[in-house]
């Protein structure tokens, strides 16, 4: 894996007209990859996740000369990253004029509609099972299960208190495992 | 004593009936009080504290560790009288009252309450063994060498495409024709209004017409000199829609019809600006 300055010395760069864009393209290749799974896992097909992280680095870039370094970058990275997905699927959802239910199940046949789904592997009725879980309850569940993040950092992500996010992360879990074993 | 003497004297003088009553004190002091008391001053001023010198009359001792214990015995009869208040009666209406609890729980939430504190205090990584196995297995899959070009695609859409580069002379070449050709017709409808009932004036009217045509060629010989800026400014003072001037700019000159062409059909000239809405429209 590629060694990537930090964020400290990215932000420099990136405030420098001399070496804006060369700190840009560093930011992207440092989080690219975390916040393309976290945005896929919300979105499930390719194409949609790169439109939402494309556009997501896009805001970025012209938001970037307001961000405050009291901050950490990967905290809110991930937080414009949940947003856009979330918008997305909002978007999804008035387009196709349809209940939230609705588009969750449509998430689900995109899953089913991946030219890998074997619905006997538990690796894809998990998958099933966490697009079964509301919108937040999902984005919880993934950045705690898959990005193994800690509370306190979720917290400033989702804006929410820790003690809602772990019980909101014990509701997903219990879920999941019920659909799972049950489904 | 003279003074004693004086007082008397004062006294008889007033016929008061105080007059050669002997002098009696009616209040007494406790045996001995004046022969301890320049002790028990001096003691209070060079001795232990002021508040020992008050509780504990000189002399006189206290229980030993009295003052350790004091604190404890003023606390514990202070917590008696509380106890006792707070075993007053209450009113009979709010006494039956005490027990009609009027909000409900849900069944069983007792029960699970102690587990549902568990799971918030918990940090979450008591993950099911099911869900153990599960987590680093990857059912997705991205293009092959995606991450390696997707900073430099998202690079690429942050460039802002070239402006779209707008002949402005051309343009204008056009209002002025259309100025010319307007003026053209202003006058061509003035000698028709007044040479049709007067014949005679024609040759007049004429001469003036061909004075005209020589004054258009210098007025636009002129009007080649003024800056575009200048004519934008114009129009813009006088209210004039320069966006729709502005939309003439993306017609080619070329594309004008000719004088011939529009000889030859009316329609020629509504095709042609129908075809100039149409480009618009499209853009």
């Amino acid at each position: 894996m590629a060694e990537h300055l930090d964020d400290k010395e990215l932000l420099r760069q990136f405030k420098e007209p001399a070496t804006k864009e060369r700190g840009f393209t560093q930011i992207i290749k440092k989080y690219q990859e975390k916040l393309y799974w976290h945005v896929r896992r919300m979105v499930v097909e390719h194409e949609d996740a790169n439109d939402v992280l494309q556009n997501m680095f896009i805001k970025v870039w012209n938001a970037l000369d307001n961000f405050r370094e009291d901050s950490q970058l990967y905290t809110w990275l991930y937080r414009i990253a949940t947003n856009e997905s979330l918008t997305f699927i909002e978007q999804q959802k008035r387009k196709a004029s349809v209940s939230l239910s609705d588009v969750e199940s449509g998430l689900s046949n995109k899953l089913m509609a991946d030219k890998h789904f074997d619905a006997n592997k538990l690796e894809w009725k998990l998958q099933v099972a966490i697009q079964q879980l509301p919108e937040k309850q999902r984005v919880v569940f993934n950045l705690r299960y898959y990005d193994e993040m800690p509370y306190e950092q979720m917290s400033r992500v989702l804006e929410t208190s820790e003690g809602a996010l772990k019980a909101s992360y014990h509701h997903a879990v219990k879920k999941i495992e019920s659909f799972i074993l049950n489904g | 004593m003279d003074t004693r003497s004086d007082i008397l004297r004062e006294l008889q003088e007033l016929q008061s009936t105080l007059t050669g009553r002997q002098v009696v004190n009616v209040f007494t002091v406790p045996d001995g009080y004046f022969d301890s008391f320049s002790g028990s001053v001096m003691h209070g001023i060079t001795g232990d504290s002021i508040i020992k010198t008050v509780i504990q009359p000189a002399g006189s001792n206290v229980p030993e560790g009295y003052f350790d214990s004091l604190a404890d015995s003023i606390l514990s009869k202070i917590k008696q009288q509380t106890a006792a208040e707070a075993d007053e009666p209450l009113s009979p209406l709010l006494e039956g009252l005490r027990h009609n609890n009027v909000f409900k729980v849900p069944p069983g939430y007792f029960e699970a309450l102690g587990g549902n504190i568990a799971a918030r205090l918990t940090t979450g990584d008591e993950l099911p063994a099911l869900l153990q196995d599960l987590k680093h297995k990857q059912v997705f899959e991205v293009p092959q060498g995606y991450f390696d070009s997707l900073s430099t695609q998202i690079i690429s859409k942050l460039k802002p495409a070239p402006a779209k580069l707008v002949n402005m002379r051309s343009s204008l070449r056009i209002i002025k024709y259309a100025v010319a050709a307007v003026f053209t017709g202003v006058m061509a409808l003035s000698i028709y209004k007044y040479t049709q009932p007067q014949q005679a004036q024609l040759s007049a009217v004429h001469e003036a017409g061909m004075i005209l045509s020589k004054d258009e060629v210098k007025y636009n010989s002129e009007f080649e000199k003024v800056s575009d800026e200048t004519i934008v400014k114009f129009l813009e003072t006088e209210g004039q829609d320069v966006d729709a001037a502005l939309a003439a700019m993306s017609v080619d000159e070329k594309e004008l019809p000719t004088e011939d062409e529009l000889m030859l059909d009316d329609k020629t000239l509504d095709d042609f600006l129908n075809n100039i809405n149409n480009k618009d429209l499209n853009n």
